[in-house]
């Protein structure tokens, strides 16, 4: 069982790329629902596993995705009428800049939107997210570098070896 | 690290303008939640672990019950049920009101001695008389029925006074 203060400190690292995570599923509400589930789990649990994060992570998509479908007509009819709130902040530029990358990451697809959520902001390494999405690490490096690709695109920025 | 060397320059940049915003904070999710809503379930958890207790001790002590019920049917004869035969390798123990009856009847040697012990030697001669009537072959007496008023009433024969 894992220490309080321990699962303190876990939380307050991880607990927002979480969300962030658990909301391509879900809604604000769903996804911290989500996020608290897997903490409690992990709270609960009699052997600590031995990636936390990994773990959580997993967890996370596990129930949101349980939950994604448990509620599928549901959420699609109250998506449709509530705006959801904003996934991203930008503490140095613009908060513009936020809403760009955000419309940016939307436009990409599933599995490279969780990839680079996972990369990024889960700070999860290529293997780890291997095993969270249960894919081989080349598919999760080819989606991950298709992904930055395509933000690049939507963002405007130049590529240096388009000359070659 | 091998995986960001794999990356293109341009990917890099990306990568980096997307670490500079971080994930938009939970609004209602906090640790405390957590590590409450992990304690409620584990007491609950105790709950029901202790309730399953009580519920075993309980049924285990209807059984018992039942059992012992069924075992002294079975002991008093009722109804249908055979009686069971218990025997004994003590010694019984017996009253000496009934012994003292049986063997004060008879024309043996023991009922004859049992009688001039008991009434002194004319008990002898008034059974010895080969003219007197034989003495009355004495059943066994129920120990609920009332002891008649004199034992040689009994051995002649005669009805008890007062009774009718």
């Amino acid at each position: 069982m894992m220490d309080p203060a321990e699962l303190t400190h876990c939380f307050d690292r991880n607990a927002a790329a979480m969300i962030l995570y658990a909301r391509q599923w879900l809604d604000s509400a769903g996804a911290e629902d989500v996020v608290q589930e897997s903490f409690v789990r992990l709270m609960l649990s009699t052997r600590c596993p031995e990636n936390v994060k990994a773990w959580l992570y997993r967890t996370t998509r596990n129930l949101a995705i349980s939950q994604w479908r448990s509620g599928r007509r549901r959420q699609q009819r109250e998506q449709a009428v509530a705006r959801v709130e904003p996934l991203l902040e930008c503490h140095e530029g613009d908060a513009a800049d936020a809403q760009i990358a955000v419309n940016a990451l939307e436009s990409l697809s599933d599995i490279q939107r969780e990839i680079i959520v996972l990369r990024i902001w889960g700070q999860l390494k290529l293997a780890e997210i291997a095993g969270v999405v249960d894919a081989p690490v080349s598919t999760v490096f080819h989606n991950y570098q298709q992904g930055l690709r395509e933000i690049r695109k939507r963002l405007g920025i130049p590529c240096k070896n388009e000359n070659d | 690290m091998q995986e960001r060397e794999r990356l293109d320059p341009a990917d890099e940049e990306v990568e980096h303008l997307l670490t500079k915003l971080s994930p938009t904070a939970p609004s209602r999710l906090r640790a405390s939640h957590v590590l409450f809503e992990a304690q409620r379930r584990r007491d609950r958890y105790q709950l029901w672990t202790w309730r399953g207790i009580a519920a075993a001790l309980a049924i285990a002590l209807i059984a018992q019950f039942y059992m012992k019920s069924v075992h002294h049917d079975v002991a008093t004869g009722d109804g249908h049920v055979n009686p069971t035969v218990v025997v004994s390798t003590t010694t019984p123990h017996v009253g000496p009101t009934r012994n003292i009856l049986a063997d004060l009847t008879g024309d043996g040697y023991v009922a004859t001695r049992n009688r001039s012990l008991a009434f002194g030697v004319p008990s002898i001669t008034a059974t010895g008389d080969p003219a007197a009537p034989p003495a009355p072959r004495l059943h066994a007496i129920d120990s609920k029925v009332a002891e008649p008023a004199s034992f040689l009433e009994l051995l002649v024969g005669l009805e008890p006074k007062g009774r009718s």
